[in-house]
């Protein structure tokens, strides 16, 4: 989960809400279309495959059975329906799930000119009836038996395990996509960056993959975003460090309370009245790690000006966006507000502390 | 990540909705499993329909087979054989099977899988050169006429006159009206050489309808003729043997053996209708000492 997300989940609990009755619904909705197409398929399978056995079984048998009628008699139609029937008893409908009961075949009749044979409609509860035609040749003429298949549906089965399913779904659908959306950019812009070489592929894949950690070098003044490296400037890179410094709660900031700067904010220092307390930390920073000496310079004389913070901010700003684009480089980028108390803007990292080594 | 999640930089090969894209195969998915849980498959298993079965009452025997070549009484036979004494005191059941002739086999007759069988002798003897060791003649129907018929005039026994037209005959070697006499009949006079059109038919039923409908010139037959329309007959064999019954010599129970042939009777009644109509000889016979000690 990015911590954008988090906020806004948090922070507007009538879309969250809203969001859950969304999901409800499409999950009961789900529910209801999965289920009519279970009993549709349950239904359909158990007539096609019934169907299936009778077309491959019966043809053969009732031509040998009425090869020899040669007064087409009633008899020996009614004779043969009442076997085929019988044998109709022993139909047994199964599956991976239970969804039919009871199933019974009946035979219409054998020919389409015999008389329509009685078939008994049972009193069930949730009954489901398909007719079956099964084509057959009584010496060169073609006939065509019919029957009856009827089943009872297991309503609350069918309702269980498509309620489940649409349960998974609909919470991997919840899940999962942020998941890929966060993942997915990255991984378009390692292939962008390294091509779609097998190696390029894989160095791409370890970006995506990669956590959503920054991760300063203060040797090379580099900073490794979700995986990728960028190296800037000396100044504004320590300008950079300073800011991440602050976020962690790691150092402190004249001119402003505790509670100010808990959050990591930096104030802009008025136009009229640089930071010299503010200069004293960049510069230990930037002696200690080897910074620019006329950046150090700079700060000594005329100690932190906004208009140099606001320099090296942009400058950053610039470089994260033109390797990384707008959209990936933002949550590594700086978020402002407008102090209350002095009516000047302040900034500090967008980034949460957590995901911040130093 | 600021703006809607999943909103991709424009040209990007990606869809831009990548929730759209996920949602949708999830939901193919589940339509999937939801169609493989719900797959059912129907069993059953058929019997074979060329036959009759009824029980005597006896909890546990043998059964009585009979193969009889035509379903007509196979029904009333059976029961009038279940409701014997003489039968019901030694078999469990009886079947009547009506079994394509052509489905008899060798191993049939070998293996004595029916005690009593209705077909042609010189048929069951292919089969089995020694069948007359194994069964008795028990009924035996003959003096059965045979005609050639023709809904348009009367046939002539002339090379001529049987030139060019269409003959329907049955596609099975062991039928003696559809197919050993019109064949031996046609070889004694067509001497263009077998100048005519034979169309051969899988059942009587579909002989009998395509000659009603006019669709062959001639075809031959006994007089029972389910038509309203006049039809021209020249008598092929006034001497035809209609029907004999062969019972497995083990069977060896007079009483039973009368049974049997009190059943069999019940067809006596599809010649006799030949009789009555065309007033010829064709009443059944009895034909062996079996039945002809019966009562």
């Amino acid at each position: 989960m990015t911590t954008l997300s988090v906020s806004t989940d948090f922070t507007h609990k009538t879309s969250v809400v809203e969001s859950r009755s969304k999901a409800t619904l499409c999950w009961l909705m789900l529910t209801v279309v999965l289920s009519l197409a279970g009993a549709g398929v349950a239904l359909w399978s158990a007539k096609t495959s019934l169907q299936d056995t009778l077309a491959e079984q019966l043809p053969r048998r009732l031509a040998d059975a009425l090869q020899f009628s040669f007064v087409s008699d009633a008899d020996t139609i009614n004779l043969v329906s009442n076997a085929v029937d019988q044998d109709l008893g022993s139909l047994s409908v199964a599956g991976r799930s239970a969804l039919l009961h009871n199933c019974s075949a009946q035979l219409i009749r054998l020919l389409s000119s015999a008389p329509q044979r009685t078939t008994t409609r049972s009193a069930r509860l949730l009954p489901v009836a398909t007719t079956i035609r099964v084509d057959w040749h009584h010496g060169q003429s073609p006939e065509v038996a019919s029957f009856q298949l009827q089943c009872t549906l297991d309503v609350p089965r069918l309702l269980g395990i498509n309620a489940f399913l649409a349960l998974v779904s609909v919470l991997l659908m919840l899940l999962l996509p942020p998941v890929m959306s966060r993942r997915l950019p990255w991984l378009l812009l390692g292939i962008k960056q390294h091509g779609y070489s097998a190696r390029g592929l894989r160095q791409a894949l370890a970006i995506a993959l990669a956590p959503a950690t920054m991760r300063f070098d203060h040797q090379r003044h580099s900073v490794t975003l979700h995986g990728i490296t960028l190296t800037l400037p000396k100044t504004p890179y320590f300008y950079y460090v300073w800011y991440a410094r602050l976020r962690l709660g790691s150092a402190r900031v004249s001119g402003a309370s505790p509670g100010d700067n808990s959050e990591g904010w930096l104030l802009n220092p008025a136009t009229d009245r640089p930071d010299r307390v503010s200069a004293t930390f960049l510069i230990e920073l930037m002696t200690a790690c080897g910074g620019h000496q006329k950046a150090i310079n700079d700060l000594t004389e005329h100690g932190l000006r906004a208009k140099i913070l606001d320099q090296n901010r942009n400058k950053v700003k610039d470089e994260l966006c033109r390797v990384l684009g707008e959209t990936l480089a933002a949550p590594y980028l700086f978020e402002s507000e407008r102090d209350p108390r002095t009516a000047r803007y302040r900034h500090r990292l967008a980034c949460a502390p957590n995901l911040i080594v130093l | 990540m600021r703006g809607k999640a999943g909103d991709m930089k424009p040209g990007s090969l990606w869809p831009t909705r990548p929730r759209l894209l996920a949602g949708s195969a999830f939901l193919l998915i589940a339509i999937v499993l939801s169609g493989i849980l719900s797959h059912q498959n129907a069993r059953i298993s058929l019997g074979e329909y060329y036959q009759y079965r009824c029980s005597t009452g006896l909890a546990s025997g043998p059964e009585l087979r009979i193969l009889s070549v035509i379903p007509t009484y196979a029904a009333e036979m059976a029961q009038k054989l279940c409701r014997s004494p003489a039968i019901s005191e030694e078999f469990a059941s009886v079947k009547v099977s009506w079994k394509p002739r052509t489905l008899l086999s060798t191993a049939d007759l070998v293996n004595q899988r029916y005690d009593v069988i209705w077909n042609r002798h010189h048929f069951l003897t292919g089969l089995m050169p020694d069948f007359d060791e194994h069964y008795d003649t028990l009924l035996h129907y003959d003096n059965y006429s045979v005609f050639w018929l023709s809904l348009n005039n009367t046939p002539q026994m002339t090379a001529e006159y049987f030139q060019g037209k269409r003959i329907g005959l049955l596609a099975d070697d062991s039928s003696h009206t559809h197919n050993l006499l019109p064949l031996t009949s046609l070889a004694t006079i067509d001497t263009l050489g077998e100048n005519y059109v034979p169309v051969y038919f899988a059942n009587t039923g579909s002989l009998y309808d395509s000659f009603y409908r006019g669709e062959l010139d001639l075809i031959t037959g006994g007089l029972n003729l389910a038509i309203d329309r006049p039809v021209f007959r020249t008598l092929v064999d006034n001497s035809a043997t209609a029907a004999t019954f062969f019972v497995r010599q083990p069977l060896e129970s007079p009483a039973q053996r009368c049974e049997i042939v009190a059943a069999l009777r019940l067809l006596t009644q599809l010649w006799q209708g030949i009789e009555t109509h065309q007033n010829i000889n064709g009443v059944a016979t009895h034909g062996s000492d079996a039945a002809g000690s019966c009562r």
